[in-house]
């Protein structure tokens, strides 16, 4: 459950403050698959931020399960987003020093428990995103959709209740994107997870149950 | 817990590898320097600790013009004789604040047989009272020495314990060796009782010119130990107003002007490892705040995942912990066989009795360097650090674009 309340955050753009999201509020219940349509600078990578506690927001509220999030201490948040949520970012996010497998194991890497048996999950996460060629490989010698899939991956590895999704398909061709979609699809089906997907495709978003469109940090439901 | 930041770090080193090496060569610079300095110091405070404590005197009386031959044979270690008259030790006995008195007598030995080492320095002390000695015997020999025995300074590797050494032309059976002192006087010193000095004496007249080394009724030094309650200093004072013609040296002050030689000598390197420190810890700072940019972005990622900010601080410290642990373990190896190799050329030139630390000090000494080599990078990175584990993940992940 997801519960954001007249949530704003502004930056300084020549001198005077440009709000890059401005007074949103929404609430998404466990399970829904969502998507945030809107143009280029509109604030939606912004949101998702905002959304999980990356960034602080200047006025407004974000509760995660009734949980206001920045209540919490960095124990608390940090572990928060280890469990209960993941990012895939819109850029290149793996770590240039660690192999495929290592990268989808990294949020098992600042987690409570040993790791067991996730390396066959990784590698599995890997398998089903067409990746079992690659599983050493580092991500210099990966393409941009390659990296891709690995990141949407790695944010499968700790079974979050939450995905936040900015742009998971930016690079992919119609047919990974359409797979990745339909894995997406599945996870939320089978493990009642959470999707907010943030994209500039309507096409993409016609496929998700629920649609907000961002203009200049304002939401809207569509 | 996190299970992984070692991997982590390691691997991230790994990446950068000639700038890791970079910081490893300049903590090695300061590890080598400190280790071969504080060697050095070592020897130089073990030496003099160990043979003013062999020497177990507070107070050295020696003749007043034979002040710089006694010092010197204290510190360089080339040993000299003097004397003066035996009625010397009932004076100083009676002198305020002086506790037990001993003497000795400086004698060398010569030529007289084929086979016999002759130049070796033969030290005669009065069984019953000496206060330097004695204990040893104590421990060692548990019975007092006979007129026909010597002990040994560890210096002379000619002699067993066991062999038979003629001085003289008298037979002396060798009965112990005493520790090693780093100080030649004592190492290559034999001693022998007044006893046997006796009976030396009557054979020694047989040659002119050794009868002539062998003085009647006379000592070299006296050794004064002081009643608990009143300073060295003083008694030696009052030595030197109530008994004429002699000095009385208090032997703390020689280990404080060998250790101010010491240091003057040491200042220029001591200075030169300020400055390799200083600019080791700008260095490994300027490195690590490099560092911590370039990896904005995979930073805020970590925090992304789950990352608290205590994981960052430990990744950072932890790679500043390897590096530089990595520079000590070089530099002491390095800074170690450089001093081994050199030890004679360095501790010639210093001029100063010195003793080669053991395997244990060694390993004591090692790990002081290692400890402040680590302490140098764990310094260095700790601002750094600090600063990675701040940032704001957002805004790292934004800013290392
Ligand atoms: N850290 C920042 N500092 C200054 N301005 C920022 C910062 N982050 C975002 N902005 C500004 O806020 C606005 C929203 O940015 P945001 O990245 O959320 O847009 P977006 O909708 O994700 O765009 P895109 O589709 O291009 O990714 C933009 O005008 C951007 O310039
Ligand atoms: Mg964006």
């Amino acid at each position: 459950m997801i519960e954001v309340e007249h949530l704003s955050k502004a930056y300084p753009l020549d001198g005077h403050p440009v709000k890059a999201v401005d007074d949103v509020s929404l609430s998404i219940a466990q399970g829904e698959f969502v998507s945030i349509l809107g143009h280029s600078g509109s604030g939606k990578t912004t949101l998702l931020n905002l959304i999980g506690g990356l960034t602080r927001p200047e006025a407004g509220r974000v509760r995660i399960d009734g949980q206001d999030i920045w209540s919490l201490n960095d124990a608390e948040l940090s572990r928060l987003r280890n469990e209960k949520m993941n990012f895939i970012f819109q850029f290149a996010s793996l770590i240039p020093t660690l192999n495929v497998v290592d990268n989808v194991l990294l949020p098992a890497t600042f987690g409570k428990a040993k790791p067991v048996g996730l390396r066959s999950r990784a590698m599995e996460l890997l398998e089903l995103m067409g990746l079992s060629g690659k599983l050493t490989a580092y991500p210099a010698q990966l393409s941009g959709g390659q990296q891709r899939r690995v990141a949407i991956s790695r944010a499968f590895i700790n079974e979050p209740a939450i995905v936040l999704a900015d742009e998971p398909t930016g690079d992919l061709d119609e047919d990974t994107e359409r797979e990745v979609l339909a894995l997406f699809r599945q996870v939320n089906e089978k493990r009642r997870t959470t999707f907010l997907i943030v994209t500039h495709s309507s096409e993409l978003a016609a496929k998700t149950d629920r649609r907000f469109r961002m203009t200049a940090g304002r939401l809207e439901i569509i | 817990m996190a299970w992984n930041i070692t991997a982590l770090a390691r691997k991230n080193l790994r990446r950068k590898l000639f700038r890791s090496l970079a910081i490893i060569a300049a903590v090695m610079v300061v590890a080598a320097t400190l280790f071969s300095v504080t060697t050095i110091m070592d020897s130089v405070e073990q030496s003099l600790s160990r043979g003013t404590a062999r020497l177990g005197a507070d107070i050295m009386v020696v003749p007043e013009k034979a002040e710089a031959a006694a010092r010197s044979a204290l510190l360089s270690g080339k040993p000299s004789k003097f004397y003066m008259d035996k009625s010397v030790v009932d004076k100083v006995r009676q002198v305020r604040g002086v506790r037990e008195v001993t003497s000795q007598l400086f004698l060398k030995s010569a030529p007289y047989q084929c086979c016999d080492i002759s130049d070796l320095f033969l030290i005669g002390f009065d069984p019953e009272h000496d206060f330097t000695i004695k204990p040893w015997l104590t421990n060692n020999l548990g019975r007092p020495l006979k007129a026909d025995e010597v002990i040994m300074g560890r210096g002379i590797t000619a002699y067993a314990v066991g062999f038979t050494v003629n001085f003289f032309d008298q037979p002396f059976k060798i009965v112990g060796m005493l520790e090693e002192t780093g100080i030649d006087f004592i190492d290559n010193s034999v001693f022998l009782s007044y006893a046997g000095i006796d009976r030396i004496l009557p054979h020694s007249s047989q040659n002119s010119v050794i009868a002539a080394s062998i003085p009647k009724d006379k000592v070299s030094t006296v050794l004064v130990q002081v009643e608990p309650d009143i300073s060295p200093d003083r008694v030696a004072i009052f030595i030197q107003s109530q008994v004429d013609g002699v000095k009385a040296i208090v032997t703390n002050h020689i280990i404080a002007s060998v250790r101010q030689q010491l240091f003057i000598l040491m200042r220029s390197v001591l200075s030169v490892s300020l400055i390799l420190w200083i600019m080791a810890v700008v260095l490994v700072g300027v490195v690590f705040s490099m560092i911590v940019n370039e990896r904005r972005r995979e930073l805020g990622i970590f925090r992304a995942m789950g990352a608290r900010k205590g994981h960052i601080f430990r990744l950072i410290i932890l790679e500043a912990t390897i590096l530089s642990l990595a520079g000590g373990l070089v530099g002491v190896a390095v800074g170690g066989g450089v001093l081994y190799l050199f030890k004679d050329a360095i501790y010639a030139s210093l001029n100063i009795p010195h003793l080669w630390p053991s395997a244990m000090r060694f390993l004591g000494l090692s790990s002081i360097c290692l400890l402040m080599s680590l302490l140098t990078g764990v310094f260095a990175a700790l601002g750094p650090a600090i600063r990675a584990a701040t940032l704001e993940p957002y805004e790292a992940i934004r800013g290392g674009e």
